[in-house]
């Protein structure tokens, strides 16, 4: 009996998808672990997780969607360059185009600036989140400083994309934020001038800001974002539970753990995530934690599109420097500084913004204590704890009152 | 719990500024004004703007209404005919014959003149559209001469 | 019991779900892009298409297929109007419903699409493709919404600079009142740098008027005299008692001190001179008349008698600015006239007059001083020993690109543009919350409507020059000579015009008269100055001229102020010609107007006597193009061929050739 033409098309298709996919549906535990290690893109995980990380109420999922946040921003940013030109009057034109003549060109206009505020959103929660479950300290200490990092970075991403749209509300907005900067003390004014490449923004400003969010601080992100994961993937998902094993009550349904799941049995303690655990406290990365990442990617991308087609991302008159709104506002995000800065510039604009990158930085080699990691609010930690808590709800307020409450001349007015 | 109270905060804040109770469209008086003088008149713009022209072309023997009873009418023979009453002035393109080419053009007497060559094409366009509009208002509204 | 290692189902729940979400969401966005409004009306176009064009055209017309726009580079503007608007300069549309509906008039014949596109006569957003966003209504974040049509000849004015595009009257109208209200005296406006507005000089005030008119004037001029230019300054008790002392205290010179017998001053030699004079050609009394002049309704309230003496007799040396001409009159007419006019126009019966004291205290003087120069009345009014300062007002330059909303309204809710602040500016100077010096003019609204339409186009100056359409005046005329003398004497250039100098109450511009009319015709005209129009109001002056003038203006006229096309017309015509003329004469229905022998309409002048008027020359220039010479005037072009004018022309000359009396240098009486 010959080789059916069908029978050979599926060995010839069988074998185009081992090249490519050489485990195949992984059916076996060693399988489940190859799958990961042997993937370019699917080895940053371990080949086993433990379950409490995998609990959604424990990380809140908040560095991932930081990071698919990032991964969308660069996609659709990468899309909106095609249409961008970074020259004053052309700028706001080709928002124009984006809205009236690009296929797709609002949702992807709309798409990229609301990531960018979620993510500059979920950042911050995410690092509040690593604080109130005492996630940062050792051996983690150094994965913090980073995180504080790629904070700053988000920020300043945020802030150079703020000025692109070249409208009335780009203009200010970058306008007040560098003025901020130039309070601080000796250097304020050079660095207002480094920022803007002149004085005043004109269109070297709008050039630099270009080049710093296209090129430089991506690149940056991207850096930092992949030593932040693997510092992640070396110490462990999260902080190492002090939660009772699950082992008592599904005693017995494990699979034998006296495998060695290929590289991870090589790499020497202590820097192993799955080491000093009982394995049976911990599954398979796949499907259990690929399968959250996918869901999770679903949702947050599901989100973004309703977001970006229900709600236009503003864009005001073109820019003229000669009428200035009243009141001129900084982006969202600044706008707790802009509040203080109301109160006095030097401790808006210099002594909070240092004290705070200072703290953040310091945080991890002061606090090494062992206690309360892997809990949210552990009660050991209760000091931490609330001094944090505080300074995040005053931010909070700040920023709150900053963008609501404030009308023409920073006066207060009611938002209704 | 305290995330919770500035949820909480966040979402009264929204909620507060979605209930901000829309203000009564604000006015355009400088558009107004000239809407109210129009409508006093009882012309469009086209027309308002034909009206000035046969104020001062047509004026002089047709009468400031149309009528036939303008100054120079009773040194006529035949007279202007009364506009207001004239069947033929539905024609936009009879209208405008007779305005660019004289009355003479339609086998009529030749004392209305061509204009034609005077008159800019927008302009023969708006004396033909106030031409018509005298003869669908049955009554004229005589108005004062403007300063 | 199930895997552990293999996902929870609850999981498969949520993955069914969020994968079913996720086709939703990109459905949504296709769904969107493809149910775009241009795309829904471009389909409805074609079908409208099919019932209005024949199949032939059909398959010559392209396809309203995708996005069209206009792109003009110099203007950085791009419109994509026509992507809705398939229809507007296609004539087959004419009666389509909106949008595809043909443009209205012949704008577009003028001002093509694809050079001028649509926001740069209408506004609104040009580049957006949706009705909302293209600001059909006003939307925020977009500055200009479309002008209405109440307002749309503002947008004529940025380009139409300092020419009046005759298809929009309201912007002429504007124009006009902007010059008339003397706007020009306190602010720079880009398109009059050439307008001068003057008050009278009131170096000799003291002598001229009476204490309680000053006050009175100063308090509200409209409210004293309706037809007054001069606005409501708004002025304190205070700074009325100030001004009142300074301007009392100007004396810089006496009138003529005549040995007058008032005793024996007729007034009604006076009435009948009034009336001989012409004097309402230029003053109103009673609201009639012209308006080149102060309205005279109650100059007995305000002038002393000496001084309306002392002016009527030679205005020049007290008012060297006026347009008043200076006619020849004896001392005893000039004392009837004077007698007539404080006699007859009044109110009030009481001759006595208050005597101020203020005036001569130096302190009251010197704070007069200083609130004349606070409220910039320098601007249209001379004063002894004080220099022009410049302009009080701000300049108007790019006054319609202010911030709409840094601009002051007060307690107005109106919308907030520049056009509604110009507005509210222009009728309430002092109800917009802040302090202003500008008076209450006291404009109608809709006066300062038209005045805010020809403001709105005074744009900033980044039109490119090719766009601009200006005219730039030539350098202004001064008579010269021994005709300048006469001609500064009886201010001809009051009312007519020489090389774009003069006003324009005369309909005949001066340039050509020489080659116009005939000579002697001229010097008995000016002896004797008659009707030429029946149906003109305003009238030339009699100026009792003596006839070695009138001599002197007509020689210097054939001199200088020819024609050459007209002089070298071949005037020989030849009986059969003036026979075909006065066939065409009556063919074209010319007596519709003209008159001749006392038959025909007024409307025209008079031609009985064109032989012994006109130059041939001219009048057959006049009759093959009469709007080349004199823009809207009531002859028609009957697009004459030359042989036709010139048989026109032979007529018209044979005409009063007979009747004339030799014209000589006696006295007037020729007609």
């Amino acid at each position: 009996m010959g080789e059916t033409a069908k029978d050979r098309a599926g060995r010839w298709l069988a074998a185009a998808g081992r090249s490519l996919w050489r485990i195949g549906w992984p059916r076996t535990d060693k399988d489940r672990a190859a799958v990961m290690i042997s993937s370019l893109f699917l080895h940053l995980h371990p080949a086993r997780v433990s379950r409490h990380s995998l609990r959604a109420s424990y990380t809140l999922g908040l560095g991932l969607v930081s990071l698919i946040l990032f991964g969308v921003l660069t996609v659709t940013g990468l899309a909106l360059m095609l249409y961008y030109f970074p020259y004053p009057a052309e700028a706001y034109r080709s928002m124009k185009d984006l809205q009236f003549v690009v296929t797709f060109g609002v949702v992807l206009r709309n798409m990229h600036r609301w990531s960018a505020h979620a993510m500059v959103f979920v950042v911050f929660l995410h690092m509040c989140r690593v604080f109130w479950t005492g996630s940062y300290k050792p051996p983690r200490e150094f994965n913090w400083v980073v995180g504080v990092g790629l904070l700053l970075v988000t920020l300043a991403l945020s802030f150079t994309g703020y000025l692109l749209p070249w409208d009335q509300l780009a203009f200010w907005a970058i306008t007040v934020g560098t003025n901020i900067a130039a309070y601080a003390p000796l250097v304020g004014d050079r660095l207002k001038f480094l920022l803007l490449a002149g004085h005043v923004i004109g269109p070297m400003t709008l050039l630099r800001f270009y080049v710093l969010h296209c090129v430089f601080l991506p690149l940056a992100a991207a850096l930092l974002v992949s030593f932040h994961v693997w510092r992640v993937r070396k110490d462990g998902l999260s902080g190492a539970p002090e939660v009772p094993s699950v082992v008592e009550e599904t005693a017995g349904t494990f699979p034998a753990s006296s495998k060695t799941y290929g590289l991870m049995a090589l790499t020497r303690r202590p820097s192993a995530s799955v080491e000093a655990r009982d394995p049976r406290d911990e599954v398979f990365a796949w499907p259990h934690l690929l399968y959250v990442e996918v869901l999770v990617f679903l949702g947050v991308v599901i989100l973004l599109h309703v977001a970006s087609l229900l709600f236009m991302a503003p864009l005001e008159e073109m820019a003229d420097p000669t009428r200035t709104p009243n009141p001129a506002k900084a982006p969202w995000y600044f706008l707790g500084l802009q509040e203080l800065v109301h109160y006095s510039a030097f401790v808006g604009g210099v002594l909070v913004p240092t004290l705070v990158v200072v703290a953040l930085v310091a945080l991890p080699y002061v606090d090494r204590r062992p206690h309360g990691v892997g809990r949210w609010f552990a009660p050991e930690r209760r000091l931490a704890n609330t001094v944090f808590t505080v300074l995040v709800v005053v931010a909070t307020l700040l920023t709150i009152v900053g963008t609501f409450f404030r009308g023409p001349n920073w006066a207060w007015t009611w938002p209704w | 719990m305290i995330r919770r109270c500035v949820v909480g905060l966040l979402v009264g804040v929204a909620v507060a500024g979605c209930r901000r109770a829309a203000p009564a469209p604000p006015a355009d008086p400088m558009i107004e004004a000239i809407r109210a003088e129009e409508q006093a008149a009882g012309l469009t713009y086209a027309q308002a703007h034909g009206k000035h022209l046969f104020d001062h072309y047509c004026a002089t023997c047709h009468g400031e209404g149309g009528a036939g009873d303008g100054q120079n009418a009773s040194n006529l023979s035949p007279p202007p005919p009364d506009l207001t009453a004239s069947k033929s002035l539905a024609d936009a393109a009879y209208t405008r014959r007779v305005i660019v080419e004289g009355s003479a053009a339609v086998g009529r007497s030749p004392l209305s003149p061509p204009w034609g060559r005077s008159l800019s094409r927008q302009q023969i366009e708006y004396l033909t559209v106030y031409c018509q509009a005298l003869k669908k208002k049955s009554a004229p509204s005589p108005r004062p001469p403007s300063p | 019991m199930r895997d552990p290692q293999t996902a929870p189902p609850r999981l498969h729940m949520v993955f069914a779900g969020l994968g079913l979400g996720f086709l939703a969401i990109f459905s949504w966005v296709f769904l969107r892009e493809q149910g775009a409004e241009w795309r829904s009306l471009q389909a409805r176009f074609r079908g409208v298409q099919t019932t209005v064009k024949n199949p032939h055209q059909l398959a010559e017309a392209a396809g309203a297929q995708g996005l069209r726009q206009v792109w003009l580079a110099d203007l950085g503007r791009v419109d994509r109007c026509a992507t809705c608007h398939l229809g507007i300069d296609d004539p087959a549309f004419a009666s389509a419903s909106a949008p595809f509906r043909t443009h209205p008039g012949t704008w577009l014949a003028t001002h093509p699409v694809e050079r001028f596109g649509c926001t740069a006569c209408h506004d609104g957003q040009g580049e957006a493709t949706d009705y909302e966003h293209a600001a059909h209504q006003p939307i925020p974040h977009v500055e200009r919404a479309m002008r209405p049509l109440e307002t749309i000849e503002a947008n004529c004015g940025s380009c139409h600079r300092s020419l009046d595009p005759p298809d929009a009257p309201r912007l002429a109208a504007g124009r006009r009142l902007i010059v008339e209200s003397g706007c020009v005296s306190c602010h720079d406006i880009p398109g009059f740098e050439r307008m001068r507005f003057r008050g009278p000089a009131l170096d000799s005030l003291g002598y001229k008027v009476r204490a309680e008119w000053v006050q009175a004037w100063l308090k509200d001029p409209k409210a004293y005299l309706p037809s007054s230019r001069m606005g409501n300054f708004r002025l304190s008790q205070a700074e009325i008692t100030a001004l009142q002392a300074l301007l009392l205290s100007q004396k810089a010179q006496a009138p003529l001190d005549a040995a007058v017998d008032w005793k024996k001053a007729d007034t009604v030699a006076g009435r009948a001179l009034f009336g001989e004079l012409r004097c309402v050609s230029c003053h109103a009394v009673g609201g009639r008349g012209g308006t080149m002049g102060p309205e005279l309704t109650r100059i007995g309230d305000k002038v002393r008698r000496e001084w309306l003496f002392s002016f009527l007799k030679d205005p020049h040396r007290e008012q060297p600015d006026t347009a008043m001409l200076q006619y020849r009159l004896k001392d005893e007419e000039v004392r009837d006239l004077t007698a007539f006019l404080l006699d007859e126009y009044k109110t009030g019966g009481a001759e006595a007059e208050t005597v101020l004291a203020s005036y001569q205290d130096p302190r009251a003087v010197q704070d007069g001083q200083t609130v004349f120069v606070r409220h910039g009345c320098y601007g249209c009014h001379r004063l002894a020993g004080l220099s022009e300062t410049g302009k009080i007002g701000p300049s108007l330059a790019g006054v319609a690109d202010r911030d709409p909303d840094q601009l002051p309204y007060g307690r107005n809710v109106v919308r907030r543009t520049t056009d509604n602040y110009i507005f509210l500016k222009l009728l309430l100077p002092d109800a917009l919350g802040t302090p202003s010096l500008m008076p209450t003019l006291g404009f109608t609204p809709v006066q300062a409507a038209t005045i805010t339409v020809a403001l709105a186009g005074l744009r900033k100056a980044d039109l490119p020059a090719s766009r601009v359409v200006k005219v730039t005046p030539p350098d202004p005329y001064r008579p010269q000579g021994r005709f300048g003398e006469i001609a500064t004497r009886y201010r001809c250039l009051s009312c007519h015009r020489i090389g774009g100098t003069g006003g324009d109450l005369s309909t005949v511009p001066l340039d050509r008269i020489g080659s116009q009319l005939q000579s002697d015709y001229l010097v008995r005209y000016l002896l004797n100055p008659g009707a030429v129009r029946v149906s003109v109001e305003a009238r030339m002056p009699v100026f009792h001229m003596p006839p070695e003038e009138a001599r002197t203006i007509a020689d210097y006229a054939a001199a200088t102020f020819l024609d050459d096309d007209l002089d070298r017309y071949d005037a020989r015509f030849t009986p059969a010609e003036a026979r075909r003329g006065e066939q065409l004469y009556r063919q074209l229905g010319c007596v519709g107007c003209h008159q001749m022998d006392m038959q025909g309409g007024y409307v025209g002048p008079d031609l009985s006597n064109t032989g012994t008027r006109l130059r041939p020359g001219w009048t057959a220039a006049w009759l093959t193009a009469p709007e080349r010479y004199k823009p809207g005037t009531l002859q028609p072009d009957y697009g004459l061929t030359a042989a036709d004018a010139r048989a026109l022309t032979a007529y018209l000359t044979t005409l009063g050739a007979h009747g004339a009396a030799p014209p000589a240098g006696g006295p007037a009486g020729g007609q």
